[in-house]
């Protein structure tokens, strides 16, 4: 089913013609964090060492986590069902209860599937992700419904260096470069159906190389474990502009600590997210809490805009895990199959 | 300590670096998005109100159909209701029982896909006189744009402006031939019937820009029935009243 | 839907090794330290048997509730996945509990026998050195398999007609060749 969902995306792509213009990604669907906890913990990722999947958000860590590893994941957004019906609907297969139902929420979509593989060693580590789809959709207008969607297949190489000073001073870079290849349009549902629709499914195609670099300091010997750490995210340079995939950079202030339980991982972060259209203080915060214990690790994470709440479970070398999250027009449930060796 | 204040400073050319030129964020689509929330709402006469404004300014296609959608929502059309008629659908309908009829394949076919018509006919609604009115506002509004959409949308609100005049029409004839029949009586019905061929007229140039590949197939059907027209004008109405 | 069952399958083929824990000593053959090490491990063998087993009765009990409330698809899977993923980590968390780790054997064998603190240095030291040296043979097999499946996935590739499935195979390929260059180290 899942294929059948990409092929349909892929057949999709295959059009020609005007200028698109429709939404924008979230800075959270654009930074290349594809992993699940990056997807839980949002923006507390780059402060916190809960993190034991994949490279770490912010590319100091990797000279802080001294254990070498290797790890391939693959996670789904589930909101499959709902591309379906989207999908059925602009191919003109719907029925009169189905463009009911589809219409009868109003709300944005969106659902990613990925696939990525690290490799991790003490003070560098690359990671590759050979294909990643990501989509968004949305309906307004129950008179005559207007389509807002953006579908773009992926493909990154990460690469993280990290060094340290004094024991307790972690600087890190990552490199980070992506193919893009999208499509997006603002259109209504007459316009999908008229003879030169085609037209609105042009294909786009983008590179971009990001150089964002990340610093960290932890007070190792204390007692909670404090640390604090600072990051430029999506600072780079793309093949052109466009308005789905902008070069928007992001500084992230932010801390966090490992109050002792007597069992188990207990770990609790703040992030401070500063990019252009942050207005006031309260947009910049986010906070997240996880714990881990034996093979679950729960994480709680939130801003005044979204909630995520999520397990991940890991048996020796297997992982699987859940997620939802969900803010005001939008919600979704991530899941995740996983492999470390 | 000295550490600590380098990444201070650090955080601080981020927090610069991250804040650089800032974009406007009032686009089209924002100011279309605020209208539709008001027709979602079923706030249809605000969303009349804020789509003319914005057409003002913006006489952009998507503007043009979000206005006319804000008058079909205000006439009681949902789009589960038209949707078959926006994509152009054949819906599986029942077929009609041929058993025992000579027809041939031709015709069979012809009956078969009147059925089928009939099925996506039964499923648009019957506006009220003002709801009449108001799409006949939104065909004004789309009237003279190019766009193909807009010319989809603007052929399917003359089909629900056409199912309307004919169900007032036929439901008129009703009561008119359960009485006797006179030459005077018919005459409204003659020029309604040519107002109908305007109507499919207007529905062929529509399909015309709604598929620019087909254009020649619907400037066929244009032109015959402007011949029809043409033909049924030429026909004297007679001057003495006569009755049936 | 390929990667899945190649994922599963390779979570069979890792998870067929041994249950008990790996542990291994660094330092140099001194019984006392050894035993120190022992028996701070056997702590820490308690500890995370706890841990596996309270979230793996977390696990299976919540994956299940979660399983018949949860009505979509995927939810379900995952579910259903954690479920069993819980019952599986209690028979772990009770191993790691009562049977600890793979130097317990020799520590109880070398402690409760009559031998001098120097000749248990001495039997240590030999121990410590042969567990090196197949830790250094099994390294290499590692080396060699790793490198015969990336070999063996990269050759599959370049003879796949179907994209998709060549990708997968060029995929594992790099994947294995990476842990094959990895192990090396």
């Amino acid at each position: 089913m899942l294929l059948r969902h990409v092929l349909t995306l892929t057949v999709l792509m295959s059009g020609a013609g005007v200028v698109a213009k429709a939404a924008t990604y979230s800075p959270v669907l654009r930074d290349g964090g594809s992993r699940f906890l990056v997807r839980s913990l949002g923006s507390v990722c780059y402060s916190m060492d809960s993190f034991r999947r994949g490279l770490p958000c912010n590319p100091a860590f990797v000279a802080k986590d001294k254990a070498p590893r290797f790890d391939a994941d693959l996670m789904l957004g589930s909101n499959m069902e709902y591309l379906r019906e989207a999908e059925e609907l602009l191919d003109g297969k719907s029925d009169e209860q189905a463009v009911a139902k589809i219409f009868s929420r109003r709300e944005m979509v969106d659902g990613e599937i990925s696939i990525e593989a690290s490799f991790q060693r003490p003070t560098w580590g690359i990671s590759v992700e050979p294909y990643r789809l990501v989509y968004v959709y949305q309906f307004e207008n129950a008179a005559l419904p207007m389509v807002d969607m953006i579908a773009s297949e992926e493909q990154s190489i990460k690469a993280q260096l990290a060094s340290f000073t004094s024991g307790n001073f972690y600087a890190g870079l990552q490199l980070r470069y992506t193919h893009i290849k999208y499509i997006g349009n603002s259109f209504s549902i007459a316009e999908a159906m008229a003879g030169d629709s085609d037209q609105l499914f042009e294909i786009h195609n983008q590179d971009i190389l990001y150089v964002e670099p990340g610093f960290l300091y932890a007070w190792e010997d204390a007692v909670w474990e404090p640390q604090i750490s600072a990051m430029l995210s999506q600072w780079g340079v793309s093949s052109y502009k466009s308005q789905q995939y902008p070069i928007r950079p992001q500084g992230l202030l932010g801390a966090s600590i490992k109050p002792t339980v007597p069992l188990g991982l207990l770990e609790v972060g703040v992030q401070f997210q500063i990019h252009n259209e942050t207005e006031n203080f309260q947009d910049a915060v986010r906070a997240a809490i996880t714990y881990q214990l034996g093979l679950l690790q729960a994480v709680v994470s939130g801003s005044q805009y979204d909630q995520s709440v999520g397990f991940l479970a890991t048996y020796k070398s297997f992982s699987t895990g859940l997620s939802y999250w969900s803010e005001k027009q939008n919600k979704s449930v991530f899941i995740q199959f996983g492999v470390s060796l | 300590m000295r550490t600590i204040i380098k990444l201070i400073l650090f955080a601080a050319v981020f927090a610069l670096l991250s804040c650089q030129g800032k974009e406007s964020v009032v686009t089209r689509e924002s100011r279309l998005s605020t209208g539709h929330q008001l027709i979602d709402q079923r706030r249809y006469g605000e969303a009349v109100s804020y789509f003319k404004k914005l057409l003002q300014a913006d006489p952009h296609p998507h503007v043009k159909m979000a206005l006319a959608s804000a008058y079909a929502g205000r006439a009681g059309i949902r789009i589960e209701k038209i949707y078959t008629f926006v994509v152009l659908r054949d819906f599986q309908a029942e077929a009609v029982s041929l058993e025992g009829l000579s027809l041939n394949q031709q015709t069979e076919n012809l009956v078969r896909s009147l059925a089928r018509y009939a099925e996506h006919w039964k499923k648009v609604p019957v506006l009220s006189e003002q709801g009449r009115a108001d799409v006949g506002h939104a065909v004004e509004v789309l009237q003279q744009d190019t766009n193909a959409g807009v010319r989809l949308y603007s052929g399917v609100l003359r089909v629900v402006l056409l199912k309307s005049v004919v169900e007032q029409g036929l439901q008129s004839w009703g009561q008119v031939t359960a009485q006797s029949l006179c030459s005077d009586q018919l005459q409204p019905y003659f020029q309604w019937m040519l107002e109908l061929t305007d109507t499919l007229i207007f529905i062929s140039r529509d399909l015309q820009g709604a598929f620019p590949d087909r254009q020649k197939e619907f400037a066929k059907y244009e032109t015959e029935l402007a011949v029809f027209k043409a033909e049924a004008q030429k026909i004297p109405w007679p001057q003495e009243k006569i009755c049936f | 839907m390929k990667i899945f069952l190649v994922m599963i399958a390779l979570l069979f083929s890792s998870s067929a090794g041994a249950f008990k824990r790996e542990a291994a000593f660094a330092g140099a053959a001194n019984w006392t330290e050894f035993r120190q090490y022992v028996l701070h491990q056997q702590q820490e063998d308690e500890r995370t048997g706890i841990a596996y087993m309270i979230s793996g009765a977390i696990a299976a009990a919540g994956g299940t509730i979660a399983y018949q409330q949860s009505e979509e698809i995927f939810s379900r899977t995952i579910f259903a996945i954690t479920s069993n993923l819980g019952l599986a980590a209690i028979g772990l968390g009770a191993t790691y509990y009562w049977t600890g780790n793979e130097l317990d054997s020799f520590y109880y064998a070398i402690e409760g026998s009559s031998l001098s603190l120097a000749e248990r240095n001495e039997v240590l030291q030999r121990f410590l050195y042969k567990q090196q040296e197949e830790k250094r043979k099994a390294k290499w097999i590692r080396v060699a398999t790793h490198a015969l499946l990336a070999a063996a996935n990269i050759y599959g590739a370049t003879q796949e007609e179907n994209k998709e499935i060549s990708s997968v195979f060029y995929f594992l390929g790099g994947a294995n060749a990476l842990l094959a260059v990895t192990y090396t180290f």
